[in-house]
């Protein structure tokens, strides 16, 4: 967990230089006052001095025994959901709304346990092609199209 | 017009049916929330101010704020019947809530937190009504530095207050401003760090980032600890006795003038209302061991003193335009997305909205009382709900919400990015209010920023022109030392003790 801790920090002290570097590439100050680079510099600089100072806080108190997971399994389970939320965010880009949520609701719960397969796979229609028609028909509201228009041909 | 014909009319408004229908399906759809096992109020607001969209700003408002009363009675139903509380302001109802259900009394612990937290959202509805009029009139004499210093005060507040760790709440805080800083400069109307992409222009969405931050992140933190159904108390008989009644009376008062005045204060949150209250009613009762052991006034004591607190929360957003918590925060973004500023100007511009919204706490109060008693039962069917199906409904209304703000999967990748940083910053400890405050408040930080320096041709001396701005830079100033220095404080004492037991 410290380690993990540590490379994070690291990481916002990155994410820190980068805003201060953006920023001083704009104009800092000018006559009538800041300009749009002075907040990013600040905010920047202040970001990676507490990054800093949270680090030392760290290392002071040295490494701890917990690990980032109570156990591989839960490790497991957030990667896999963390995994195909990219597959989903792909899946609606080119298979739409109904297509990927269809995917996405059979697949990815199956990490709390197998569920039962008829109940389960009405339970994945009804949050995909059902909700699509409610919102799209009924609440007018327009839902990720598939940008294959073999897809897009069958109405999905 | 006096406090009480403009209460008046906004009740008028309130009761209009389009806005009936919003605080009630809020309270369900609320309570729903809290109900659901690992889901808060922040979470829960965020994952629903889409649905908001459509609406009138009226009706979307009284909508979200019925919401946030409803998960926070919500949370108090699983602290009764499961020993998990819903939010953080409800852990103390664990205690003595959980050991009524225990001895066969869970009707009478939710009855009397339905009826506390209804008293308590009333006392400080009409706290609020009587104090929102000349707060927002003084307010209107703030100008840029004045709002500035206001803005750094709540800031320094919350940071301090965010937990064990001042540094962890800094980094929270500057990260939630570094948000802010993508798209147009406020003030010139240059791009930066947009990464020369179109989408980037607008800089995030308060939308994708708090649903990314705030919703979906927590679902991962239950993805790890596996969420599983719950093994819940049965509910008897709602009746209260009259000894429950003898003893729930000066709780609730002094629960309700303890909620107000701290739900006023920007970071002080409903969850040191209802602990505070707590210590306060085990320390005037005639037998404190009771407490622990299923004293039904260390349920009504908190659960009104949360509820006060949830409601008076509201009057420096609506006054100030400063948000007292994260959740508020959250609903601060729904009035911007509306186009709506909270703030000075709010009654003076939008009466309407302002009033009812004051007047729809009423009700909304009202609508949660009527509705949760006989509702327990169904309530507790859903604890019984599935967790892969919640699951699932939440991904799908998530990816719905975010999808249709811009019509822009971009949105939906910047939801799915930020519920990873979310759910590591959870993971790390990281106080999660102060982000929620500095992205909702960063812009206009930037802004009165840049307008003071402005008006001063570049004098930081500006800042302790008038006296309003003075003092709250003085109050900022006093509020980061005694932050900082208040460790350094305690180990001294405590190494003074180590000597004093020495000798």
């Amino acid at each position: 967990m410290t380690r993990a801790y540590r490379a994070f920090l690291l990481l916002f002290i990155a994410a820190g230089g980068f805003v201060v570097y953006s920023g001083l590439r704009l104009k800092y100050y000018g006559v009538l006052g800041p300009g749009p680079g002075f907040f990013p510099v600040w905010v920047g600089v202040l970001l990676v001095a507490a990054c800093l100072l949270a680090l030392g806080e760290s290392l002071r108190e040295g490494a701890s025994s917990a690990s980032f997971f109570s156990d591989p399994a839960s490790g497991r389970r957030v990667l896999w959901v963390l995994l195909s939320l990219a597959a989903l965010w792909l899946a609606l880009k080119f298979a739409g709304f109904r297509l990927a949520m269809l995917g996405f609701v059979l697949v990815v719960p199956q990490v709390f346990g197998r569920q039962r397969l008829g109940r389960w796979l009405a339970v994945s229609l009804v949050l995909s092609f059902g909700v699509a028609y409610v919102f799209e028909r009924w609440l007018g509201v327009e839902l990720p199209a598939p940008a294959l228009d073999s897809l897009q041909a069958l109405g999905l | 017009m006096d406090v009480l014909a403009l209460f008046a009319h906004g009740l008028a408004v309130a009761a209009q049916p389009m806005n009936l229908l919003a605080a009630l399906a809020g309270c369900v759809i609320g309570t729903l929330i809290g109900v659901l096992p690992g889901v808060g109020p922040v979470a829960g607001v965020a994952i629903l101010l889409p649905v908001t969209y459509g609406m009138s700003p009226t009706g979307a408002l009284i909508m979200l704020c019925a919401i946030y009363y409803g998960t926070m009675y919500g949370g108090t139903i699983t602290s009764v019947l499961m020993n998990v509380p819903g939010e953080t302001a409800s852990v103390v109802t664990c205690i003595d809530g959980h050991q009524m259900a225990r001895q066969g009394r869970a009707g009478a612990a939710l009855a009397i937190a339905a009826i506390g937290s209804t008293i308590g959202g009333l006392v400080a509805t009409v706290a609020v009504a009587l104090v929102a009029a000349p707060l927002s009139r003084f307010s209107l004499l703030f100008g840029p530095p004045e709002f500035f210093a206001l803005v750094l005060v709540s800031f320094t507040l919350l940071i301090g207050l965010a937990g064990d760790s001042m540094a962890k709440g800094v980094i929270a805080a500057l990260f939630g401003l570094a948000l802010t800083l993508p798209g147009l400069d406020p003030l010139t109307g240059i791009g930066r760090l947009t990464f020369d992409s179109p989408s980037m222009l607008n800089g995030f969405g308060f939308v994708p980032v708090l649903m990314g931050l705030f919703g979906i992140s927590e679902i991962l933190i239950n993805v790890e600890q596996r969420q599983r159904g719950a093994t819940t108390s049965p509910v008897h008989s709602l009746w209260l006795t009259r000894s429950d009644w003898k003893a729930s009376g000066w709780p609730m008062a002094r629960g309700s003038v303890l909620g107000f005045l701290i739900g006023v204060v920007p970071g002080l949150g409903a969850a040191t209302s209802s602990f505070l209250s707590y210590a306060i009613e085990k320390r005037v009762a005639k037998d404190p061991s009771r407490f622990g052991q299923g004293a039904i006034e260390g349920v009504a004591g908190p659960e009104t003193a949360n509820n006060a607190s949830a409601n008076a929360a509201l009057l420096p957003l609506l006054t100030l335009g400063i948000p007292g918590s994260a959740t508020v925060a959250i609903i601060m973004a729904a009035f911007l997305i509306h186009g709506i500023t909270p703030g000075p100007f709010l009654f003076k511009d939008h009466p309407d909205v302002a009033w009812s919204l004051i007047a729809s706490m009423v009700v909304a109060s009202v609508i949660l009382l009527v509705l949760n008693l006989p509702l327990v039962g169904l309530w507790v069917r859903i604890l019984r709900l599935p967790y892969p199906i919640l699951f699932s409904v939440i991904m799908v209304f998530t990816v719905i919400g975010t999808y249709s703000v811009n019509g822009s999967l971009f949105d939906v990748a910047v939801m799915f990015v930020f519920s990873a940083i979310g759910y590591l910053l959870r993971k790390f400890g990281f106080p999660m209010a102060p982000i929620a405050l500095t992205l909702v408040l960063g812009p206009q930080l930037e802004t009165s920023l840049g307008q003071s320096l402005v008006m001063s041709e570049g004098n930081f001396r500006v800042f302790f022109r008038s006296p309003i701005s003075t003092t709250l830079i003085l109050i900022a100033l006093a509020t980061t030392a005694y932050f900082v220095l208040k460790p350094f404080a305690a180990k001294g004492l405590q190494g003074l003790r180590g000597q004093d037991a020495e000798v």
